[in-house]
């Protein structure tokens, strides 16, 4: 199925979690949050939540800042 | 029978090791992953040659190498077989007048690590004199008569020319699997050298290394005459517009502390283009030939550096500095190359990076 | 030692972690200012991750905590947001709630600032509010769940030190009680000493040392100012006087060597 990840289209096996997608993309890292349709994923969810189809992800992670 | 090297990488650090290392009679192959090497920093870069304008953010070290390396640039173009671009002609700082404390913090700071740098303040005609197509909002900058640019794009295809008679394999297209002492391996062969030289930049085996990402355009104005490469100096986001061929000119460039290739942003073409449209208003009617995304090779403290590392030497860590101490800086990597060590005053150019990763 | 949200701390520095000319300067200033406190903020995750891992490296291998701000918002919803996604990376719930107003000059949204407060400390954040140095905003900020306040020195990245003394000294006599930070502003170290003098309990800086020529040196400089400053706090300055005051005792002086119109010679 096609989820977005940061604003980027790509093709992920069907009801795939979030987890198992972040391990795909290597970005399976203490540092990262996550976001889905605009909506925080606590990390604790991250292996439970399925992703749907056209999900919007969003993942972030630590830079310079003021 | 010769010595054999194996170079790996062919941007302007590893061609230039290739280069020399062949002139005194070392065997070479040198290797890059790309038929034409395109997808490197060295290609990607503005050429632009500020060996005291670089003092404002760099180590003195840097100024020396980049001192060193400008009168060396003289006599590696003269000695290519094809004409490339290289001028000592100067370049321009401006700034907006709202930021005015940057220009003196600029000169300040060059000031304080350089009493005598080639540098001077002009104002009004003094300064139109020098680019008398300029905008008249810049009532002042400062000059640097002594620094230069370099095409960067037509040294490296005349080198690599040259190499091909010099060297004694060209291995373009080729992809580098595995390197190790004395050993390079390639999907077709494993090859074995008295000395393996790591050139890779962001690619390379050398511990320590981060991407930073770069933004820039190539840009065609036939309406703009600038003949020096001018900066427009800024808080956040300084821009250079620096003239590489007729009518051809680079406006570069962004640092962003990520190593993501991705295309350009919006954001960071407001702010080059900008900048370049305000230097001159001829730039408003210019093709954009080109947008380039890079990633500069750089370790923690964005200085160079040349060492050993299990039996490979490494050369890499130029960041913004490419082209302005290459010629300086693969002279010294021969040296520790022949005498396995540098003299005291280079000896920073060999220590450990500091590593967080 | 001094408490603030809820950790005991020995440094009155905070340093911003922003616009330092390479990751190992960075690294230096934070290890010279013997800070423990660092702002950092949240970026979307582009293809390649080791630009982060390596900051985050350096910030964890310094050893200090971590204060995630929300910079670049200028919406409740989005300071809202990134608060909860830092709380995910950081694993705190402390968070630098930055609500700008006005791209100008960079100055906090209050009305913006407090609803975001708001929501924020009913989440159970801590939050350091970045605010102006209005007392009403003060108060607001305070009911709206607050325990700490952070007003601005002068515009972010200015370095004009305390614009409005006395306005930060009303802030500090109205809230005695309330840890008081002074963030934004800040370019020498005379000025984080100056805050510290008012009775500030810390002083939060970037650009100041960034920026500087040799940000580790300075970096050391501001530890010093801020040492300098609240000992001079605890000590007890003097009062500033309108006419002279001779140090040397005069009584056993003769009388003709006085200055004194009054005196009989």
């Amino acid at each position: 199925m096609r989820v977005v990840v940061n604003g980027e289209p790509r093709e992920a096996p069907p009801h795939v979690s979030l987890l198992d997608l972040l391990r795909t993309l290597d970005m399976e890292k203490p540092y990262i949050a996550v976001c889905v349709n605009m909506s925080c994923v606590p990390k604790f969810q991250f292996e439970s939540f399925e992703l749907q189809e056209n999900d919007e992800i969003e993942i972030l992670v630590p830079y310079q800042g003021g | 029978m010769n010595k054999r090297a194996a170079v790996v990488g062919a941007g302007v650090i590893g061609s230039l090791m290739a280069w020399r290392l062949s002139k005194s009679g070392w065997s070479v192959d040198l290797f890059d992953q790309d038929e034409q090497p395109t997808r490197n920093c060295s290609f990607a870069a503005a050429g632009l040659l500020d060996s005291v304008g670089a003092l404002e953010d760099a180590e003195p070290l840097i100024n020396e190498l980049a001192g060193a390396s400008l009168e060396m640039w003289a006599s590696i173009v003269k000695a290519l077989p094809e004409p490339v671009f290289f001028q000592r002609r100067g370049t321009l700082a401006l700034v907006h007048s709202n930021d005015m404390e940057q220009l003196d913090q600029w000169e300040h700071r060059i000031r304080r690590l350089n009493p005598t740098a080639a540098m001077e303040r002009l104002r009004g005609d003094a300064l139109f004199a020098i680019e008398p197509e300029i905008d008249r909002r810049f009532q002042e900058g400062l000059y640097f008569p002594l620094e230069g640019n370099i095409d960067n794009r037509a040294l490296l295809r005349a080198l690599h020319r040259q190499l091909r008679h010099l060297v004694a394999g060209m291995h373009f297209g080729t992809h580098v699997e595995n390197l190790s002492i004395g050993t390079v391996q390639t999907a077709t062969a494993t090859r074995t050298y008295d000395q393996v030289i790591d050139c890779r930049g962001v690619r390379a085996s050398a511990p320590g290394i981060r991407g930073v990402r770069g933004e820039l355009f190539v840009v065609r104005a036939p309406d703009v005459a600038i003949s020096r490469p001018v900066r427009l100096l800024h808080p956040k986001q300084p821009v250079y517009v620096v003239p590489r061929s007729k009518d051809t000119y680079v406006v570069g460039a962004t640092q962003i502390e990520c190593e993501d290739y991705s295309p350009v942003t919006v954001r960071s073409t407001l702010e080059l283009l900008s900048a370049a449209y305000v230097i001159h208003g001829g730039f408003g009617e210019a093709e954009v030939l080109e947008s380039v995304t890079q990633c500069r090779p750089a370790f923690n403290d964005n200085q160079p550096r040349t060492f050993f590392r299990d039996g490979v030497l490494h050369v890499n860590g130029l960041f913004r500095h490419g082209f302005l101490v290459s010629p300086k800086l693969t002279e010294l990597a021969c040296e520790l190359l022949e005498h396995g060590t540098l003299a005291p005053q280079y000896k920073p150019l060999e220590t450990e990076a500091t590593r967080c990763a | 030692m001094w408490k603030i949200a809820g950790i005991e701390l020995e440094s009155r520095l905070f340093l911003g972690t922003a616009q330092y000319r390479s990751p190992e300067l960075l690294r230096q200033a934070i290890a010279a200012s013997k800070t423990q406190v660092v702002t950092v903020s949240l970026r979307r995750q582009s293809k390649a991750l080791h630009g982060a891992e390596n900051f985050w490296s350096i910030i964890q291998q310094s050893g200090v905590h971590i204060l995630p701000n929300t910079a670049g918002c200028r919406s409740v919803k989005e300071a809202v947001s990134t608060a909860q996604m830092a709380r995910q990376v950081f694993n705190t719930n402390w968070i630098k709630l930055e609500v700008i107003g006005n791209e100008h000059t960079l100055q906090p949204d209050p009305f913006g600032l407090v609803e975001a407060a708001r929501i924020l400390c009913g989440e159970g954040f801590s939050v350091f509010p970045y605010t102006n140095d209005d007392p009403v905003v003060a108060e607001r900020l305070l009911a709206s769940g607050c325990r700490i306040l952070m007003p601005w020195g002068a515009p972010i990245g200015s370095g004009r030190g305390l614009q409005n003394e006395y306005a930060l000294q009303i802030l500090r006599d109205q809230f005695p009680h309330t840890p008081l930070i002074v963030d934004a502003g800040i370019g020498a170290p005379s000025h984080a000493a100056r805050a510290m003098e008012l009775g500030y309990d810390g002083v939060l800086l970037n650009t100041a040392v960034a920026r500087s020529e040799d940000p580790p040196r300075m970096a050391k400089a501001f530890a010093n100012a801020v040492t300098a400053g609240r000992l001079a706090f605890e000590a007890g300055l003097i009062q500033a006087k309108q006419k002279a005051e001779a140090s040397t005792p005069v009584l056993g002086t003769p009388f003709w060597q006085q200055d004194n119109p009054g005196s009989p010679l």
